[in-house]
């Protein structure tokens, strides 16, 4: 096992500065990148100690390690296996298994510094997973409320919470359910965007859900009780007397579910339509006459 | 025209974390050759090592495209000489 004196390695003397470092590597690195030197199996290797150099000169606490036993590596060694011997089990057995990765460095490397595991920079270019988009189609009634469900994607079997009030186009992010990275990159996200179909009779704007009605002309002029179908099931409703046709009344939270908003719900809105009754029997008409008669406006 | 030998350039720069315009400009220099596939810029497989050692030197080496170019040009060349001193030893080994 050779010295390597990374200084030289780069063309540098012990004073130069991090940025010095920076400069020197980046000029002898285009030199020697093994792309730009194809079949050159000299460049590879200088490309190699390159490396080497920069990734302990640019690192202050490697560079002061090096520093100091730079030329009496075999003090470090012992140094090191002094310190080896107080670190736990599990942490040695972490750095044998990482250490069997670091075969591009060289065996006075790894004498000071340890594999790869030993706060060195992975020179493998990693790339995260890719993402996966999915749509999921469900019906309006299935959004009122919170649910989980089971989704298949790419073979695999997701559970995903499906929140309450999802609205039609929206789309979620899974992290971490794409595709796998490479290098032990990160795995990509799983995106999901919804397709609400409306299987009710409510138009949806918003939280707010509207509907209209047919009252008959009597219970719009005498006014009366009705019942009217919310998304939750049937309320009664009292028809104020001399109710106008297309007038709308408010049924305050009987909406949709506001999303990702917790026990808040949009309203409710009730437009009438008065129902002219058809068909009159001659007793009802003259009753209409009467009506007329009496100056009613 | 087999569309499975070709990558979808959206597909390539979502699982390289790279921007698509990066790929789009690399095109205008002429470093690497996409092609429309089902109205979609796609790179052909044989392409893709190319463009991976392109990026390489972008994200390793910080090299411009401009620079990239030079070198995809020059790197040509070197290729081109190599082929023809290989074939002249060869010539040469038979006087020797």
């Amino acid at each position: 096992m050779d010295f390597i004196d990374y200084y030289k390695v780069l063309g540098l003397t012990k004073s130069a500065t991090g940025k010095e470092v920076k400069s020197a590597y980046r000029k002898m690195a285009r030199k020697y990148h093994p792309d730009l030197n194809p079949n050159n199996v000299e460049a590879e290797k200088k490309f190699k100690q390159i490396n080497e150099a920069n990734e302990v000169l640019s690192d202050p606490e490697k560079r002061k390690k090096y520093d100091q036993y730079g030329k009496d590596w075999q003090h470090a060694e012992e140094f090191e296996k002094a310190k080896a011997q107080q670190q736990s089990r599990q942490n040695s057995s972490q750095r044998a298994y990482n250490g069997a990765q670091g075969d591009d460095y060289s065996d006075f490397f790894e004498s000071m510094f340890g594999g790869s595991g030993f706060g060195r920079q992975e020179r493998e270019v990693k790339f995260r997973g890719q993402d996966f988009n999915a749509e999921l189609r469900l019906s309006l009634t299935d959004v009122i409320s919170a649910h989980k469900q089971t989704l298949t994607v790419n073979g695999k079997n997701i559970r995903i919470a499906i929140p309450a009030g999802i609205e039609d186009g929206q789309t979620i992010k899974i992290k971490g359910q794409g595709g796998t990275g490479s290098s032990g990159a990160p795995k990509g996200d799983l995106y999901i965007t919804f397709s609400i179909q409306n299987n009710t009779t409510f138009k949806k704007v918003g939280a707010n859900l509207y509907k209209t009605i047919d009252i008959p002309l009597t219970k719009a002029i005498l006014g009366g009780e009705i019942t009217v179908e919310t998304l939750t099931g049937k309320v009664k409703l009292k028809v104020k007397p001399e109710t106008q046709n297309g007038a709308q009344v408010k049924l305050k939270g009987k909406g949709f579910p506001v999303y990702k908003k917790d026990k808040q719900f949009g309203d409710l809105f009730i437009t009438y339509n008065i129902k002219i009754p058809t068909n009159l029997t001659e007793t009802q008409k003259e009753l209409f006459k009467q009506l007329e008669n009496s100056n009613l406006n | 025209m087999d569309t499975r030998e070709y990558i979808r350039i959206t597909e390539f720069c979502t699982k390289y974390g790279i921007e698509e315009s990066l790929v789009l400009v690399l095109q205008e220099y002429e470093v690497v050759r996409l092609e429309l596939v089902n109205n979609e810029q796609c790179l052909h497989e044989q392409e893709l090592p190319h463009l991976e050692k392109m990026l390489r030197l972008h994200q390793e080496l910080e090299i411009n495209p401009e620079g990239l170019q030079a070198i995809d040009h020059l790197l040509k060349r070197i290729n081109g000489l190599q082929k023809e001193v290989s074939s002249l030893r060869k010539v040469l080994n038979r006087f020797e």
